[in-house]
């Protein structure tokens, strides 16, 4: 580490190292950016986890961080967070794009959210927000959100009658205007400049495909009722049956969440932010916990059988999260049984859930603390019979499935991600561990007791589709295998350290990252010591993953080959917009 | 690495569970056999009880109408208002509020019962609440206040039930 801080004061004397366990922050005047960047990609940190943009109106600056972490052995326990503030009346940085190439959309979504020009990025369009999207950019502190209606009530005896009235929404008048004047691009600009876009057939009915006057290109939507995922599209650009060029479309299904959590506290936040992957709900939780614990300071007062109920709760919802996609795989593949399979044997991890937490997919389970309720009389038996009856479930799947030549010939060697692409890309989770990459955040940076616990992490080399979904299915022997070792190892005890009153997290900063079912997720929380957080920044797997895999992945493949590699990056269309 | 005959293989695995037993469930007429308690949190010790989290069973005889739950939920789902209910008068709630709650916005996490400090609401058995009025999702205070038809309220025992009138 002290020779990373030398080679950085050596290029920018000014910057300043802060280092809080195995976060190292480096703050550096925006001119000098660049050249720390590229000294820290030197030094191993090859591997972007966020981009975070945060809005500060009472010092009229705005700070632009880089959280890079590293798959590099000795690395991969740290994280650096490079960062440098920048005036907010005149955001400009520079892209780090050709250091990362990973940043690529997420430098786009920092531009819409927060109206940062990165310059020097190859397209910087919106991503999230509507094309049409008028006000100023959503996460600067001026924007509001609107406020609830209020509710008007009339107490009749027995039934109570309620009229929702919403106030009329504020008027929203666009202070920062230079967000409105820059022209973002809209989407499809560069087929619609130079496509013929005929709107209505000769019969009158509406085309869904543009032709390319010069040459044979075709572009086709590949969405946005996605036949599987969720809400996205893939603009695909065709030649003949030969994709050439890829430009997806989110955004259908934001919500917003980033700018959602600073108007709630820390517990109400919990609701909320499991939502985006409701099958992997307590997944998504995970690091949230850990990072308001961090920032209440009771990080070393967890319980810890509640540290094992939370492992045994993320690996359920990891096995959950795998055979719901195994099942949708099954159905894109045209293998109806192996629909049926999955969706019949998740009932058995989802029944042994909801006995600990009482609802079948939003468990609302973890808080700040601890988890919620202890098990209840006879659940660790009833848990270790599951796990038995649903290892010899799945070992069906291999005969029905993974050696099925049916299966075979649709996904070896279609969507081969190379190692070192998918290092630069920023993909995580088993996309990345298909490729070759040992890196799972459960080994590299223990978090809540996983290092007490005996397991292997499945490493493939091809980095094929086969190898993706061969990855995904390993895993759930693994999480079978933790379950057993975390019920075992529990003993009886306090399930929680309740804090008593209102959340109020100490100033400062908190990063916390957990190995979900889709990859490595991140929260990195800033608090101003009030009861809400000042910003939450929100890094999913699916988003880190599908755009950047899509868009090196797709192009030379046939048509019939999108949903297999789409489906076997393991997107969630939810996840990624939040 | 692909071989044909590897599909006979499939294909014996397939008519192998011809003879499994159905994993499916006749829902409405079969119930799902799981251990119908009622999810409460305890204010002293800070942990709740695990159960079912359900329709909510009020207690209006604990209820103080402190607005806690309604502020929980206010953020939340917005789906706690509390009302005046003239006719129910204790000791403790000298205003008579009480929560009500419309189950077309609540979201089921049961942050309410766990920001009760009198242990007045609990999370009960009985999911089947859909209605094709939407005006009957909004149970008032003396509707939450009767025991439902399902579960055993095994932490209620010895306990004075909710209050009909």
């Amino acid at each position: 580490m002290n020779d990373l801080f030398e080679k950085v004061q050596n290029v920018a004397p000014e910057a300043q190292c802060t280092v809080k366990g195995n976060r190292i922050k480096i703050t550096t005047p925006v001119k000098s950016v660049v050249k720390v960047a590229e000294v820290v990609k030197e030094c191993g940190f090859n591997h972007i986890e966020s981009v975070c943009g945060t809005d500060y109106p009472t010092t009229n600056t705005m700070e632009v961080l880089y959280i890079v972490g590293s798959v590099e052995e000795a690395l991969k326990s740290k994280v650096v967070i490079l960062g440098s503030r920048i005036p907010r009346d005149n955001p400009v940085f520079p892209t780090l794009t050709n250091i990362w190439p990973g940043a690529y959309f997420h430098e786009r979504e920092e531009y819409e959210m927060l109206g940062i020009r990165f310059e020097g990025h190859p397209r910087l369009a919106k991503l999230l927000l509507p094309d049409d999207w008028d006000d100023i950019p959503p996460l600067r502190k001026d924007y509001h959100l609107k406020k609830w209606g209020t509710i008007e009530r009339v107490d009749s005896g027995l039934r109570i009658e309620r009229a929702v009235l919403h106030n009329p929404p504020p008027e929203c008048i666009p202070t920062e205007s230079d967000f409105v004047k820059v022209k973002t691009p809209p989407f499809l600009e560069r087929f619609q400049q130079a496509l013929d876009v005929p709107e209505y057939d000769t019969l009158g009915r509406q085309l869904f495909q543009w032709v390319r006057k010069d040459e044979q290109t075709i572009a086709i939507s590949f969405g946005i009722q996605h036949p599987g995922s969720g809400h996205m599209r893939l603009v695909l650009g065709v030649d003949g049956d030969i994709i050439t060029e890829v430009e997806p479309d989110i955004g259908y299904v934001h919500r917003g969440k980033e700018k959602m959590c600073e108007y709630k506290n820390y517990f109400q936040n919990i609701p909320l932010l499991e939502r985006p992957t409701v099958h992997d709900s307590s997944g998504m939780l995970f690091p949230y916990v850990l990072a308001v614990e961090d920032l209440l300071d009771i990080s070393d007062k967890v319980p810890e059988r509640a540290k094992y109920l939370r492992i045994i709760m993320a690996e359920f919802n990891r096995i959950l999260n795998h055979t719901y996609w195994l099942a949708i795989m099954g159905i894109f593949t045209g293998h109806s049984t192996m629909f049926m399979w999955p969706m019949g044997d998740r009932e058995l991890i989802i029944d042994a859930a909801q006995r600990l937490a009482g609802a079948r997919v939003t468990y609302t389970y973890f808080v700040p603390g601890g988890v919620r309720n202890d098990a209840p009389d006879g659940w660790a038996d009833y848990v270790l019979k599951v796990c038995d009856k649903f290892e010899e479930r799945i070992n069906h799947y291999r005969e029905m499935y993974f050696e099925n030549p049916l299966f075979l010939a649709r996904t070896v060697g279609v969507g081969v991600l190379r190692r070192q692409d998918a290092i630069d890309l920023g993909i995580v989770g088993p996309a990345l561990r298909a490729s070759g990459v040992h890196s799972d955040t459960r080994k590299d940076e223990p978090y809540s007791l996983y290092d007490t616990i005996d397991f292997d992490v499945p490493v493939m080399k091809e980095g094929d589709s086969y190898a993706r979904c061969m990855v995904s299915y390993l895993e759930m022997y693994q999480s079978l295998k933790i379950i057993r070792q975390a019920v075992k190892l529990m003993k009886p005890g306090p399930v929680r350290y309740h804090v008593r009153g209102r959340l109020r997290g100490k100033e400062g900063e908190a990063y916390a990252r957990t190995e979900a079912a889709r990859g490595s997720l991140s929260y990195y929380i800033i608090s101003d010591g009030k009861e809400k957080p000042y910003r939450v920044k929100i890094s999913a797997p699916s988003f880190r993953n599908l755009l950047a895999g899509v868009k090196k992945l797709l192009p030379g493949h046939r048509v019939a080959d999108v949903p297999v590699i789409h489906w076997s990056l393991n997107y969630w269309a939810v996840e990624a917009d939040r | 690495m692909v071989k044909p005959v590897a599909i006979l293989n499939a294909v014996k695995s397939g008519l192998r569970h011809l003879f499994y037993s159905r994993v499916t469930r006749r829902y409405p007429e079969v119930e799902s056999g799981l251990p119908e308690t009622y999810y409460s949190f305890d204010p002293k010790k800070g942990v709740a009880t695990a159960g079912w989290k359900g329709r909510h069973y009020l207690e209006l005889d604990k209820c103080t109408g402190c607005q806690l739950c309604s502020f929980m939920c206010d953020e939340i789902s917005n789906a706690i208002v509390m009302v005046e209910v003239p006719e129910v008068k204790f000791e403790q709630n000298k205003k008579s509020l009480f929560p009500s709650i419309d189950y077309g916005r609540c979201v089921f996490c049961g942050l309410c019962v766990d920001s009760c400090p009198f242990e007045a609401l609990h999370m009960t058995p009985e999911i089947r609440l859909a209605d094709y009025d939407r005006n009957k999702l909004y149970y008032s205070p003396l509707e939450l206040s009767i025991p439902p038809s399902v579960g055993k309220p095994s932490y209620l025992v010895g306990k004075k039930k909710g209050v009909k009138t």
